[in-house]
């Protein structure tokens, strides 16, 4: 009789995050891809511009920010999240060593990774946006305020961005999670967000609004890292129920 | 010890019943076949075995434990079929390597052997083999893996006949060598029966025997002549198959539980006596006393 293998919880996440990162690491080429489509768009088109002119003097005032860096990653690991619940990869799990906890803590694990990388390079991103904005402008014509950035505050944007990106992640996860459930899902959930979003506007009730305040309207920091450390420990905890007793193919 | 004990295993897919009061248990070191028509529920009972499906009630062990979900099975179960997902943003060796990440006995020497005897292109990507081609690679996993559990779920969908020998071939040597439990499924057991030390046969969802394949050999016989002669002497007992040919003549497999005395007297009552394969005797078995397709065209 071949003698039966222990094998630690511990042990099979850390055999299947590190299988994730090599079978997935494409997709921080991909990371890559939409960040640079991001600055592109920036650098190309100021994200706002407004124009006023006095007889022959006229005065062309464009904004420069890098949100759309930011929003691209945040739809670029809402998106992957999600695909992680998909049943081809929730398969290629099972083809190896996992049982349903370590399969999720090894997407967790990976979840995390891509935030710190997308929150990492979005900032850097947009350093990268006023360089190039620092050579394409006529010199002189650029003004300094929010220009340079103290490392400081930096590092706080890179932190504040991976939370938010991690929250992203989270909810991507567990609305993938949730779908899978019962394949009327994917037409019910979409019409529900469609119809908050619908009743919003209806009835200018802003629910949507007074979520995302929810978060970003926090001024103090600790509370601020709370509020999205709980929501992504919900949302995780959420999806980890609901797929825990899954069926595989 | 026991590797699978199930009891009274039921499993439901809304309102179908894969399985159905299934019990039975697999002994350690044994190569299983697991034989039945299309729809018999052994894709079912192998993944609920291997915890990829939840039993509906009864109770399932794998080495003494609840399958689903228990990590100590998978990590000594592999499971292999022509669906196995394997990631497709790694090339084949790639893959390997990363199976023998994840396998505590995985013999890579053996994977790299098998995958160069195949002459696989290393840098081939899964979904771009052959059905055959996939096959015989998902085959190297399910072997080198070397788990004390190994599942083959129609193992040779696609194969060529020479693929097919060489496969057969080389899980009896790797067996010889490693022995382990294994479980064959195939509706075909002609091709793999000179590999199996026991049966299990599944039919509609129950099992209908569980044998040693050599004892399978023997369990039945076919009568053969004249109508009323062949129903005098298996009045008494289970019809397994009854084929009606020419004017008065009938073909009836019965258990093989005659006397010496009373086969002499079959015999000289003019009556032929036939040998029943193990696989036509599972076909027999899992059809009913129906007369088989002809039945369809027979009018009746």
């Amino acid at each position: 009789m071949m003698s039966l293998a222990e094998i630690s919880l511990g042990k099979a996440v850390k055999q299947q995050y590190g299988f994730k990162i090599r079978a997935y690491g494409n997709l921080f080429v991909s990371l890559m891809a939409v960040q640079l489509i991001a600055l592109l768009f920036t650098a190309g088109g100021a994200t706002g511009m407004s124009g006023m002119g006095w007889d022959n003097i006229y005065i062309e005032i464009r904004y420069y920010s890098g949100t759309m860096i930011f929003v691209f990653t945040a739809l670029w690991i809402a998106v992957n999240s999600f695909m992680l619940t998909l049943p081809l990869f929730r398969n290629i799990d099972f083809s190896f060593v996992t049982n349903r906890i370590s399969s999720n803590l090894a997407n967790i694990g990976f979840m995390i990774t891509a935030a710190v990388a997308g929150g990492g390079t979005a900032a850097l991103g947009s350093i990268l946006l006023r360089n190039i904005l620092y050579y394409l402008t006529e010199s002189g014509s650029l003004i300094g305020a929010n220009f340079m950035v103290a490392p400081g505050e930096l590092f706080i944007g890179v932190v504040v961005g991976m939370l938010y990106l991690l929250l992203f992640s989270a909810a991507g996860y567990f609305v993938g999670a949730l779908l899978q459930l019962h394949r009327s899902l994917y037409v019910l959930v979409p019409a529900l967000l469609l119809g908050v979003l619908l009743y919003d506007a209806a009835y200018e009730s802003a629910l949507m609004l007074r979520l995302i305040g929810f978060f970003s309207l926090e001024l103090s920091p600790l509370l601020f890292v709370l509020k999205i450390a709980g929501a992504v420990l919900l949302l995780w905890t959420g999806a980890g129920l609901i797929s825990n007793r899954a069926e595989i193919r | 010890m026991k590797v699978i004990a199930c009891r009274e295993l039921r499993k439901q897919f809304g309102r179908t019943v894969a399985l159905n009061d299934l019990s039975f248990s697999i002994k350690a070191n044994k190569i299983t076949g697991l034989i039945g028509p299309n729809g018999a529920g052994k894709t079912t009972l192998l993944k609920i075995a291997a915890g990829y499906l939840r039993e509906t009630a009864g109770e399932i062990r794998v080495f003494s434990r609840q399958p689903f979900n228990d990590l100590t099975v998978s990590a000594n179960t592999v499971f292999v079929d022509d669906n196995m997902a394997l990631p497709g943003t790694l090339n084949i060796a790639e893959i390997l390597d990363a199976a023998s990440l994840f396998y505590p006995h995985w013999d890579h020497r053996l994977a790299l052997r098998l995958f160069e005897y195949f002459s696989f292109n290393p840098r081939a990507l899964h979904k771009s083999l052959s059905k055959g081609m996939k096959s015989t690679f998902n085959m190297i996993i399910g072997l080198s893996a070397h788990c004390a559990l190994t599942i083959f779920d129609e193992p040779t969908v696609g194969m060529d006949a020479a693929v097919r020998r060489d496969f057969y071939r080389a899980l009896l040597q790797d067996y010889l060598r490693h022995p382990r439990t294994m479980i064959i499924s195939s509706h075909l057991l002609s091709e793999i029966e000179d590999l199996l030390e026991d049966i299990l046969l599944l039919s509609a969802g129950r099992k209908r025997l569980q044998l040693p394949v050599a004892e399978l050999r023997e369990y039945a016989v076919g009568l053969r002549g004249a109508a009323g002669l062949v129903e005098r002497f298996t009045a008494d007992k289970e019809i397994y198959r009854r084929e009606t040919f020419g004017a008065n003549k009938v073909f009836v497999v019965v258990r093989n539980s005659f006397s010496g005395a009373v086969l002499e007297e079959i015999r000289a009552a003019g009556l032929e006596l036939l040998p029943v394969s193990a696989e036509d005797l599972c076909v027999y078995l899992t059809s009913g006393e129906r007369g088989g397709i002809d039945d369809v065209f027979s009018g009746n």
